[in-house]
């Protein structure tokens, strides 16, 4: 008698080092196993007998064991982990250093002192890069099977908590404030970024589903009427903004889209593409339309600086600037608030290739009082935000731009790498995160040229969020996507079934 | 038949067996016994690595289906996969032609 069935396939998958692969590879040995056993009994043969016959047809487990080992082996993240962890560091000492120029102001807003402030920056900063290493090697694959609950208890929160009047007392959004700062801001922005992989997974765990296509498209509508702001849509100054909701809705019809083509959802290819394209811009028009005839009234001056259009080409206008500025003053009541939401503009005035720009210069002197900086100046905001402008100011125009182009082009390297992977979630959920931040990336280049009309202020990169102050939840966010974007890259030999 | 013959050409039989529908590994086997009138006999040993690798390359795809009420895996062709078999088809006509024209035979 020869090797029996699980001696087999302990020795088979000895040989397997990836432990995720080990119990595919094993079940489908074990149904090979069976048929042919059964086969050999139909032609009259003892079970037994059988058994070892069919074990015996499978070769050498571990000559076949090694084949399917060099075949389903993940791939070696260094080359990925250590681009995004370099370009990480280079954000880190940008943001550190801008950050020193108003660190006093922290201090007295957080009322800790300077120290641990230092302290926090550093802090966030390990914890951020710890997340993106753990989630880089986490098999992703495992999120398929949950991934319809996933979605509910994902889109279930924000509904709950705006019911209940907030999930979280209080006191213990307070005391988590101290870690991760602007947790009470989980149901707007950047939490519905968090969607984006989720629905990659679902619709991958979709196919082939009863009411396939109904619940894909409720997966898409669902979360764009949780994120949509009716009191920004309704005011008359902001309404520019609305920035989450629509470019989330750019990236979700997207995804569709690309499910589409990938032939997860089973729809004609074409027709999909021009029919999402067309509901967007059906959408956009039918908002403006709605902003002008009923927010507006119908009077055109009114809709063309509340929605924005105002601003665009300042950069390129000293007329257009003038009456921005003269704008601000008479809806601010203030003299200087025109002059202070130039700075966005101000901040690139006379910047250099490398180091710090006149406009820049000038503003940090100016808004120094005492030698310190003040939490009123608008300057301060402006650089806690942390935009391209900001950098640019700070640092210059080669080394901002360098690390843009470094990091658009990383980013589209990792989205091409998990589009020709076969498995559907790999593909779904590296491609849209990756168009997520190509399309932040490439906004807030378009905003610095003054070339998109209102002032979102998208920050640059999510990385170069200030560590340490106002939202290191982004940069937390972004670097557990980029984690699932290499987890997707390190998992491309290794798929799922279906 | 000469192992050295088959060698090249597994790849290029079981994409054959797929474009006509999706299968499972042990379907494959008995059906490509059977087509070629016993000829072809593939090892279990070549066969799953082989799929693995056709899975890896994005020639096939697989998914969990069921067989006389039991779960198997199923694979099924992809538009690369067709593509590759047309490639590798034309490469064995171009041999296979050579061949006999080598020996100085023609096809009945």
């Amino acid at each position: 008698m020869g090797m029996k069935k699980e001696e087999y396939l302990k020795e088979l998958t000895k040989q397997l080092h990836y432990a995720p692969v080990r119990k595919v590879v094993s079940q489908e040995y074990i149904d090979h196993i069976e048929d042919e056993t059964e086969y050999q009994i139909s032609k009259g043969m003892d079970p037994d007998e059988a058994e070892s016959y069919a074990v015996e047809q499978m070769g050498d487990p571990v000559e076949v064991g090694k084949q399917l080992d060099e075949i389903h082996r993940p791939k070696n993240i260094r080359i990925p982990l250590s681009g995004i962890i370099f370009i990480v560091a280079v954000c880190a000492v940008f943001s550190y250093f801008m950050q020193k120029d108003y660190y006093e102001v922290l201090s007295e807003l957080i009322g800790e002192p300077k120290s641990a402030v230092t302290i926090l920056f550093w802090g966030n900063l390990i914890v951020s890069v710890g997340i993106l290493v753990v989630v880089s090697h986490f098999p992703y694959m495992k999120l398929q099977k949950a991934a319809g609950w996933i979605a509910v208890v994902f889109l279930a929160l924000p509904i709950v908590q705006r019911v209940s009047g907030g999930i979280v007392p209080e006191s213990v959004q307070t005391a988590v404030m101290r870690v991760l700062p602007q947790i009470n801001r989980w149901n707007t922005g950047y939490y519905y970024w968090l969607y984006v992989p989720i629905y990659g997974l679902l619709l991958s765990w979709l196919k082939g589903k009863k009411h396939q296509l109904a619940l894909s498209l409720g997966g898409l509508i669902l979360p764009l009427l949780l994120v949509f702001d009716w009191e920004y849509t309704q005011t008359g100054v902001y309404a520019w903004s609305n920035f989450g909701f629509w470019l989330l809705a750019v990236i979700l019809f997207s995804m569709f889209v690309m499910a589409v083509w990938a032939n997860v959802i089973p729809l004609p290819k074409k027709k999909t593409t021009l029919a999402a394209a067309g509901c967007f811009v059906a959408a956009k028009l039918a908002y403006h339309a709605f902003y002008l005839y009923v927010v507006c009234q119908g009077k055109w001056s009114t809709y063309y600086t509340s929605a924005g259009w105002n601003r665009m080409f300042l950069l390129f206008s000293e007329k257009r600037r003038k009456a921005y500025v003269a704008l601000w003053k008479e809806v601010g009541g203030s003299a200087s608030l025109g002059e202070d939401i130039m700075y966005p503009i101000r901040a690139i005035r006379g910047a250099k290739w490398i180091g710090m720009s006149e406009g820049m210069r000038q503003g940090l002197q100016g808004t120094m009082q005492g030698g310190k900086m003040t939490e009123s100046s608008p300057l301060f905001t402006y650089l806690a935000a942390g935009d391209l402008g900001s950098l640019i100011g700070y640092v210059g125009i080669l080394p901002a731009l360098l690390m843009l182009a470094a990091l658009i082009a990383f980013t589209i390297w990792l989205m091409k790498k998990a589009w020709r992977q076969t498995n559907p979630a790999g593909k779904l959920m590296g491609a849209g995160i990756g168009l997520l931040y190509v399309c932040q990336m490439l906004y807030a280049l378009a905003e610095l040229f003054t070339l998109t009309p209102g002032n979102h202020q998208v920050l640059l990169i999510p990385l170069l969020e200030t560590l340490g102050y106002m939202d290191y939840g982004r940069v937390v966010e972004a670097l557990f996507m980029y984690g699932l974007m290499v987890s997707i890259y390190r998992h491309q030999s290794v798929s799922g079934w279906g | 038949m000469e192992k050295s013959l088959l060698s090249g050409s597994n790849a290029m039989l079981l994409l054959r067996l797929l474009e006509e529908k999706d299968m499972y590994g042990y379907e494959m086997i008995d059906q490509l016994r059977q087509k070629s009138d016993n000829v072809f006999e593939l090892k279990v040993g070549t066969l799953y690595p082989l799929l693995h690798s056709l899975e890896k390359s994005g020639c096939l795809t697989s998914y969990e289906g069921e067989a006389a009420g039991k779960k198997r895996i199923y694979y099924r062709i992809t538009p690369e996969g067709r593509k590759q078999l047309k490639k590798k088809t034309e490469e064995w006509s171009e041999y296979a032609s050579a061949v006999m024209h080598v020996m100085e035979l023609t096809l009945e």
